[in-house]
């Protein structure tokens, strides 16, 4: 069992105290600064609980997706597929690519704004349809 | 502070006796707003006085600087007879008046938050009117001859590609679906408009000021230049200012094909391709803006909490790229 809080759970409970106790007894400009921090802080806890998970995932679609299993660390690969969209290797008709975009997109806001009107929009679709 | 704002004051509205309730309202990173009344021997005059702030910005500098209040002012005075509804300007600041630069204007009465005008019920006759008055404010602005105004930056789409672009590149990120968007507006830049018009830069809800009738003023000209006209009607659509109502496409209060008649409609010629090709172009240079703003967090020329918060946004412009560029099957 564990009993010391992750990194993760801190800043949950911070936020929640931010949210709960302080935010109540504010108004005005500080009550609205408070609700930015407490998003921010939110975004921050699940990048730590998820953000792990969303690069290993890029990171291997993008070593199929680049035929490069050996090219390591994630923003390497990231570039180097810049690159490939820059000269026109990589476009909408590569199989995979636009999967890839997809994917990672979605996996990002789902981090950083999962309220993201667009967001909420394109989980439902891909709920209701998921092929 | 209040005691100049005073002595302004009275300068326009000679026997003013106070300044009351001044406060300053949140606003860009480039201006300062601050509002409040001078009370005259015929009752309080509602004024708001619109600065730059401290300095200015080092990021605002170069090829694509914001407009001179002096010239803000001076776009305002000018396109208001030509029938875009802005608020009056009262005056310009003077070095005597030790304020900095920037103008003096009546605070017209209304709302500009979004989620208010496009939610609540009192906004609902004027949301149905805004689309015939924003395609009019916008036909009337483009169709106002280019030498009755100050000066401003003229730009081609492709200029304005390549400026922001270098704007893009300056901030060193590596993200494929900006990259694929780049790709996309190289390749599909329009032809040069068949005239070059003045172009608000801004036009969105949330510088658009309303009241139950709909829009009584259009705000925030600072990012105004001359160009292609479509370049408003499509950052009007850019999803980010629908704020949830996501079909509306014109600014979360009409759909992007009542726009296009609309402005049809009020003398303007449309062209739905072009206000395609800046809807993305618009999500792409919003995507740049929020990187940016993280950007003037980390050098330390603004460490509010806001600013570093919508650094985490652009990804927000990414997911709209791709529902443009490369919507998924249905």
């Amino acid at each position: 069992m564990e009993t010391t809080p992750s990194a993760a759970e801190l800043i949950a409970a911070a936020t929640e105290a931010l949210r709960d106790e302080l935010l109540p007894a504010l108004s005005g400009r500080a009550a609205f600064q408070a609700r930015v921090v407490a998003n921010v802080l939110d975004i921050a806890r699940r990048e730590l609980e998820r953000g792990p998970a969303a690069d290993a995932a890029e990171l291997a679609r993008l070593r199929a997706l680049l035929g490069a299993p050996d090219i390591d660390p994630l923003p390497r690969l990231r570039a180097a597929l810049c690159d490939a969209i820059r000269e026109g290797r990589v476009t909408l008709d590569t199989p995979g690519f636009a999967d890839h975009l997809w994917a990672d997109t979605m996996a990002r806001l789902g981090i950083e704004q999962p309220g993201y009107p667009s967001f909420v929009r394109e989980s439902r679709t891909a709920a209701a349809d998921p092929t | 502070m209040e005691t100049k704002l005073l002595a302004l004051a009275r300068r326009v509205l000679p026997g003013t006796s106070a300044v009351e309730r001044l406060e300053r309202l949140s606003g860009g990173a480039n201006n300062e707003t601050w509002s409040f009344d001078a009370a005259t021997p015929g009752g309080p005059a509602p004024l708001i006085l619109r600065r730059k702030a401290g300095g200015g910005s080092v990021a605002e500098d170069g090829p694509l600087a914001s407009l001179a209040p002096e010239h803000e002012a001076a776009l305002l005075r000018a396109v208001a007879p030509a029938g875009v509804p802005v608020p009056a300007v009262r005056a310009v600041l003077e070095p005597g008046d030790d304020l900095g630069r920037g103008f003096l204007m009546d605070r017209v009465p209304g709302e500009t938050r979004p989620k208010k005008l496009l939610t609540e019920p009192a906004f609902a006759t004027a949301r149905t009117a805004m689309v015939g008055q924003c395609a009019r404010a916008l036909a009337a602005l483009h169709a106002a001859p280019l030498d009755a105004l100050p000066p401003l930056r003229v730009a081609s789409a492709a200029e304005e590609l390549s400026l922001w672009e270098a704007r893009w590149r300056a901030h060193g990120e590596s993200r494929p679906v900006f990259e694929l968007a780049l790709r996309w507006l190289h390749e599909h830049v329009p032809a040069a408009p068949a005239r070059v018009s003045p172009v608000h830069g801004d036009f969105r809800t949330g510088n658009l000021l309303v009241d139950a009738h709909g829009l009584r003023a259009v705000l925030d000209w600072e990012l105004a230049h001359a160009g292609d006209p479509m370049e408003d009607l499509g950052w009007l659509c850019v999803a980010s200012w629908r704020f949830g109502a996501l079909d509306r496409e014109a600014g979360g209060f009409g759909t992007r094909d009542a726009l296009v008649d609309a402005y049809r409609a009020a003398g303007g010629a449309a062209d739905a391709d072009r206000v395609r090709y800046w809807e993305v172009f618009g999500t792409f240079r919003w995507g740049t803006m929020c990187v940016g703003m993280a950007e003037t967090w980390r050098s330390g020329r603004d460490r509010s909490v806001e600013r570093v918060a919508v650094g985490r946004r652009a990804s927000e412009t990414e997911l709209d790229l791709l529902r443009l560029l490369a919507p998924r099957a249905r």
